[in-house]
């Protein structure tokens, strides 16, 4: 069972070999990040050959901006977002380094539920600020950032087809219904 | 080719300097720095090409004039005069300057009330032969019927980039065996997406050829007939990577899909590759990225990104030049999607805080 959910959005990550809640806050869960105040991705799904940090972002929810989505906002509005993501994959990745759990290459993707020409600047943000953590040594045998991806739901479908997103807020109304599939 | 341009007091220019890419330049700015003068500077400074290959005991005086009429018929200055080119307020006289690839060198100069531009330097110039060719903002597959006898008989509001790209297009094609590989290729990409092809009679006629039927040119999507304009550059040899001069193309992206743009951006990398040098200048950011993504250091391309922007204390037009799209200091067309995803950002913060 590899479905993980945030918020009003579930994500089923089929074929991996682990995927774990990273953002965990009850302590009475196996997964429990038990350092609360540490900047820290959603999600990390291991691969047989890659790691996958996975942070997700819902500002496009329907109907609502909710306490996450405001705060997302606001980084945007502050030009603090791209610099917080950066954080979250670094301590994400210092704790994970403390686990032995760094054995493969890993992929940064965040998913935000926002236009594509809204995404951009965000995309290129990031890459501007991760001009150093790009850079790859020779003597590596693998890499700490393969690739840093931002996607919105129809550019995730294209890019990982076989981990469909559905959103949930449907349930309530009587039905779930799979993102971007209709 | 172009290495280096100088501009200095002409228009909005107070003094650039441009050490450009022997492939890919991409000139951005908002409206207002003067990108389509820096590309009109360019193009009438390779304008000994063709009147050497003409004329190759061209005079000073000839020259000094084919120059002058050159630059009046590309700028269109108001009252055909020099002086109005000349930037507003400026002490020192207009200084244009290209060095080319082979150490050719031109250096024009004017002042307020000269009736002909100074050629100051010439070395070599009229061993510089490849021809440049200038594509317009707005396509004229749809209008170039008859075009080029009313642009000599009429003081029509076109500039001579129009009725250059016109005269062009009527040109034979060259024999197929003289078409360089990557044009018969990027003929077939242009064809394949439009479905079809556009052919031209002489005299300005231009249908659209699809397997079954004929149309009129004027009956196909804008952004199809741009993609003509260059398919049938490649096909009369007047784009020939290695041997044609640059190629200069003013808003490629206007009436463009966006689909296209990926096209149009891997064709122009691919006649770079080629040899072919090109100058553009843009508003797009499409464009802009598809040439960052497309582009492979490892096939040698070389986007040099080149961004005019007005220095906040003096006004004055400055550029800033770089080979990495990330590095773009001034970047207008970047700060529009900012201020979208910003703007976008604090109307549904404010939309929260209203409910």
């Amino acid at each position: 069972m590899n479905k993980l959910q945030e918020d009003d959005l579930q994500i089923d990550f089929v074929g991996a070999q682990h995927a774990m809640k990273f953002d965990q806050n009850d302590p009475d869960q196996p997964d429990y990040h038990d350092l609360q105040n540490m900047p820290r991705v959603d999600f990390i799904v291991e691969m047989e050959d890659a790691i996958y940090f996975i942070e997700v972002k819902d500002p496009g929810r329907p109907n609502a901006v909710d306490v996450g989505s405001t705060k997302l906002l606001k980084k945007i509005v502050e030009g603090t977002l791209e610099a917080s993501l950066i954080e979250k994959y670094l301590f994400s990745f210092f704790f994970r380094w403390a686990e032995h759990r760094l054995e493969k290459s890993v992929h940064y993707v965040s998913l935000i539920t926002l236009e594509s020409p809204l995404l951009q600047p965000i995309i290129d943000g990031l890459e501007r600020q991760l001009t150093n953590l790009s850079k790859k040594s020779a003597r590596w045998d693998r890499e700490p950032l393969a690739s840093c991806q931002v996607h919105n739901i129809e550019t995730w479908k294209a890019v990982f087809p076989d981990w469909p997103i559905t959103r949930l807020a449907a349930a309530a109304t009587g039905g779930v219904y799979t993102v971007g599939n209709s | 080719m172009i290495e280096r341009l100088e501009l200095r007091n002409l228009t909005v220019f107070t003094g650039l300097t441009l050490e450009l890419s022997p492939k890919i330049n991409v000139i951005i700015g908002e409206n207002g720095t003067g990108k389509t003068h820096l590309l009109k500077a360019a193009y009438g400074l390779c304008a000994g090409a063709p009147l050497f290959k003409n004329k190759p005991d061209t005079g000073e005086d000839e020259l000094e004039a084919a120059l002058t009429a050159q630059l009046l018929r590309l700028f269109m200055p108001l009252d055909d005069k020099l002086g109005k080119m000349h930037r507003q307020g400026a002490a020192e006289q207009a200084y244009l300057s290209a060095r080319f690839a082979g150490g050719q060198k031109i250096v024009v100069t004017y002042f307020n009330n000269s009736k002909a531009l100074a050629v100051q330097d010439r070395t070599n110039y009229e061993k510089y032969q490849a021809e440049a060719v200038f594509i317009p903002t707005k396509e004229v597959l749809s209008f170039m019927k008859g075009f080029n006898s009313l642009y000599e008989k009429y003081g029509l509001s076109f500039d001579q980039t129009y009725q250059d790209i016109c005269l062009l297009l009527d040109l034979p094609e060259i024999r197929p065996e003289t078409l360089h590989e990557k044009s018969k290729w990027a003929m077939a990409e242009i064809e394949g997406f439009c479905g079809g092809r556009f052919v031209f009679y002489g005299g300005g006629k231009v249908t659209f050829k699809t397997k079954n039927a004929e149309y009129s040119a004027n009956s196909m999507a804008e952004g199809f007939r741009k993609a003509g304009i260059l398919s049938r550059l490649l096909e009369t040899g007047a784009i020939q990577p290695g041997v044609s001069g640059p190629l200069f193309w003013d808003e490629p992206e206007s009436n463009l899909n966006p689909k296209l743009m990926e096209l149009l951006v891997q064709i122009l990398l691919e006649l770079s590759r080629n040899g072919q040098q090109i100058i553009l200048a843009t508003h797009d950011y499409v464009l802009l990225k598809w040439f960052d993504l497309l582009m492979d250091k490892g096939k040698d391309d070389r986007v040099r990104f080149h961004a005019l922007y007005r220095n906040d204390q003096s006004g004055d037009v400055k550029i800033d030049s770089t080979d990495d799209y990330r590095e773009i200091a001034k970047n207008p067309i970047t700060e529009a999607f900012n201020n979208l995803t910003v703007a976008h950002a604090k109307s549904y913060l404010k939309r929260a805080a209203s409910e």
